[in-house]
């Protein structure tokens, strides 16, 4: 009983942490662009972003956008986590082909990654197929670094109690490996998926294609700063909702293995 | 001589070194302004670099220090936010920031009409003239940008507005790249740059902005009322350097051409041919024209980036010009 | 031969063929579409480009503010995520604001970064070390946590003082996380101050990429991308030198 009351009481507490720490940067921003310590073309006072937040709600131009991006970022999601862990399963099998291939993906992460954006853009024109092609680049190479790198990590003794107990390949994969590589994993899938979720806004802004990264480029384009956070604010929104999915499924599989 | 008299024309001497040693000294500490513009490459900046190489800064006694950035947006927010002192801005750029309530002040007019942005297909498209655009899709960078109002302006003279569609791809390294995808079929570009393009047989220029678009101002000169109230001695010495430079490049075009080329990278012939067909009076520091102004006005409203506009008395800011 | 020069030859082998593949890949697409150099242009652009200072300099520029926002990065990612990951208190109170920090767009910090730092120098080291702190942090923290219960539980149980429970085990543990972590930030670094200088500078190879690409001149564009993935080859070459000494004093 003791040991729940205290488990509650931490999260009570790790809440309202969240809480202060929130009303404090709220506050800070409030009183730096409100003093014009901060110009109101380069951040907005955070009332002025809330009040606006809910003037775009109401547009149809808001839910439109965020509809394209919707839909770009699904794919993009789901294609990335298929090839990042399909790759990253290919790196850890043959290891020479994970040293090989490890070095060139993340000096790709560098240049190429962003500077190639007219390449697709060129070869696929302005349309969500760029975008979903880069942010699957950009989301799956976390993705395969640390699917490799969390089941090379595995303590050799796990190996060997598995072996001593005549495990099967299946089920040393599915019940020694996954969930002690399951960490690392999932740190890879949060990278991952926030990089092609960042990823599309990117190219769409970039490319001026649609959905929100076009949205909020205009209106950095037209000085409206408001506009411009209210904007982030939704995709920040967006990026919590998916990462808070990745949390649920997350514990959902470490209840069904381990 | 008397040895009075050597003292006296040694105090004399000691007496006048010291007189021209100490006004070299109050002289000698050349005033600093930090001044913004857009992408290094963009022609309008060889006026600055005129002034800066070829003397007329120096005679003013400022220390000039240019920083680029990518794009009007940036300079904007540059000198709103105090960290840069004056900028060069398209004048619809300056008029938004008003519109939104920035203390941002036009000081002078600095280049019209349009001039340096145009138009351009492949080398082996089928459309020749302006009109062949009719049904086809042409490049611009934002809606609203001068790019989209020259190409208005081109395609009202040849009454078909309404039947080309104006697409936004950005800048004109990204509008070629769109236009070789196939999803359009003309774009806007930049010279000097686009010589790059027709010098390799790959672009033709279709028409030039400058046919068209007659009554605009395409940049200005721009500071914080702020800065404009505590250095207004500096800002007069600054448009009297600007101004000199301009008619520097009038007179001089092969030395303004050598000074281009180096400081802002381009090859000396694309940099001069831009300056030869330059119009007449291109670059000129003075008062911004009202209609002028209008077509720069009507450019904020039509795009829906400003809803009223302001008056021309609250953002051009005329005490400082020479 | 060595199964270690074994191996080594079929790394080589695979980078070439990745390497053939790429060019391939030009190849058949600039045939498709023109704005695309055929392999030969880039080639002959290259040969251009690498015999001119210009190439080197702005090279110089970008790499010294990527290093340095690296550098800065991975001090402040350890730190962080050493003190997140140290207990599960802090790390459920620190992982849910760096993640909410990590889900923004990072390209709308460039702005606020002008004014804060200023222009020039400092605003590209301070974007490449944001870049690169995210996966620096979050491997750190998952490192931190992810130590093994048994060899803590053994080391306490022998009574071994702090500093050696955080040497023997703690820092072992975390070496490969933490190193991946790095190394991609290595990549992301570059990215940062790339993405700077896109945005307002006279100098760097974003910078050249720019005006190149405004120009139309996409064979030295993709020279200039060329490079600055092998310059990252070389560097990340080193790391992992470094990484495989680490991981022999680990014992693994």
């Amino acid at each position: 009983m003791k040991g729940a009351s205290m488990r509650i009481s931490r999260k009570i507490k790790t809440r309202l942490g969240h809480l202060v720490v929130a009303v404090l940067f709220v506050a800070a921003l409030e009183t730096l662009v409100g003093s014009g310590a901060v110009s109101q073309l380069v951040m907005s006072r955070p009332s002025q972003i809330w009040l606006r937040l809910w003037e775009d709600l109401a547009t149809s131009e808001l839910w439109l956008s965020l509809a394209t991006t919707v839909h770009e970022v699904s794919i993009a999601l789901v294609l990335s986590l298929l090839v990042g862990t399909s790759l990253g399963y290919a790196f850890y099998c043959f290891r020479t082909f994970r040293r090989a291939a490890e070095p060139l993906l993340v000096a790709f992460y560098s240049a190429p990654a962003v500077l190639l954006y007219p390449v697709f853009m060129t070869l696929l024109g302005q349309s969500s197929a760029t975008v979903i092609t880069m942010a699957v680049v950009l989301g799956s190479v976390p993705i395969a670094i640390n699917v490799a790198v969390g089941f090379a990590g595995i303590e050799p003794i796990w190996r060997k109690v598995g072996q001593s107990l005549n495990a099967t390949p299946r089920q040393m994969l599915l019940r020694i490996m996954i969930p002690a590589a399951t960490p690392v994993i999932v740190t890879g899938f949060r990278l991952g998926l926030t990089f092609a979720l960042i990823g599309v806004i990117a190219l769409e802004f970039l490319t001026y294609s649609g959905g929100l990264g076009r949205l909020i480029s205009w209106r950095y384009f037209i000085f409206d700063t408001n506009g411009v956070y209210s904007g982030i604010v939704i995709v920040a929104v967006l990026s919590i909702l998916v990462n808070s999915l990745l949390g649920t499924l997350e514990r959902k599989v470490r209840s069904r293995w381990v | 001589m008397s040895f009075s008299y050597k003292m006296a024309r040694i105090a004399t001497l000691a007496g006048l070194a010291a007189v021209f040693l100490c006004s070299n000294a109050i002289a000698a500490d050349p005033i600093r302004v930090k001044v913004a513009s857009t992408n290094k490459e963009v022609f309008d900046n060889l006026p600055l670099y005129v002034a800066l190489h070829a003397g007329m800064f120096k005679k003013e006694n400022l220390a000039v220090e240019i920083t680029h950035f990518a794009g009007g947006g940036e300079v904007v927010r540059a000198i709103a936010s105090g960290s840069m002192d004056i900028g060069m801005v398209a004048t619809t750029a300056a008029i938004i920031a008003v519109g939104r309530g920035e203390s941002l002040r036009m000081i002078s007019a600095y280049s019209a009409p349009a001039y340096g942005i145009l138009f351009v297909v492949q080398t082996d498209s089928p459309i020749k003239t302006v009109k062949d655009l009719v049904g086809k899709k042409a490049g611009i960078s934002r809606p609203g940008s001068v790019s989209h109002t020259g190409l208005n302006a081109a395609l009202q003279a040849h009454g078909i507005q309404g039947q080309v569609e104006a697409v936004p791809v950005g800048g004109s390294g990204d509008g070629w790249a769109v236009l070789k995808s196939g999803r359009i079929q003309a774009t806007h570009h930049t010279a000097p740059d686009v010589y790059s393009l027709i010098d390799r047989g790959e672009a033709r220029i279709l028409f030039q902005l400058s046919e068209f678009l007659k009554n605009y101002q395409q940049g200005a000169l721009v500071a914080l009322d702020g800065y404009l109230g505590k250095n207004g001695e500096t800002t007069r010495k600054f448009l009297r350097a600007v101004a000199e430079a301009a008619k520097f490049i009038d007179q001089n075009p092969a030395e303004a051409t050598r000074i281009g080329a180096k400081g802002m990278g381009t090859p000396e012939p694309a940099m001069r041919a831009t300056i030869d067909a330059m119009p007449a009076g291109f670059f000129r520091i003075g008062v911004p024209e009202s209609k002028n102004f209008e077509a720069s006005m009507a450019e904020a409203l039509g795009s829906g980036a400003l809803k009223t506009a302001p008056a021309y008395d609250k953002v051009v800011d005329r005490r400082f010009l020479p | 031969m060595t199964a270690k020069t074994a191996t080594k030859y079929q790394v080589l082998a695979i980078q070439l063929i990745v390497g053939v593949g790429v060019i391939a890949f030009l190849f058949f697409a600039s045939r498709f579409n023109s704005f695309l150099p055929s392999p030969i242009a880039v080639f002959i652009a290259g040969g251009d480009l690498l015999a001119r200072p210009e190439l080197y300099w702005n090279l110089g520029v970008t790499l010294y503010e990527a290093l340095t926002g690296l550098l800065i990065a991975t001090v402040l990612g350890i730190g962080v995520g050493v003190l997140a990951g140290a207990n599960r208190a802090a790390s459920e109170f620190l992982s849910p604001i760096i993640l909410a920090l990590y889900s923004v767009p990072k390209i709308i910090f460039l702005p606020v970064l002008l004014m804060v730092f200023g222009v020039g120098l400092p605003p590209k080291i301070a974007n490449a070390a944001l870049h690169a702190f995210f996966p620096i942090v979050l491997n750190s923290m998952v490192g931190m946590s992810a130590v093994n219960r048994l060899h803590l539980k053994v080391a306490r149980s022998m009574v071994a003082s702090r500093s050696q429970i955080v040497f023997k085990v703690f820092l072992p543990s975390m070496v490969l996380p933490v190193f991946a972590g790095v190394r991609l930030g290595l990549g992301l670094s570059v990215m940062g101050a790339l993405l700077a200088e896109l945005f307002e500078a006279q100098a760097g190879v974003g910078y050249l990429v720019h005006q190149f690409y405004a120009k139309g001149l996409i064979a030295e564009m993709i020279v200039l991308i060329i490079v600055v993935f092998v310059v990252i080859l070389s560097i990340n070459a080193g790391m992992q030198r470094i990484e495989n000494r680490l991981n022999r004093w680990r014992g693994a």
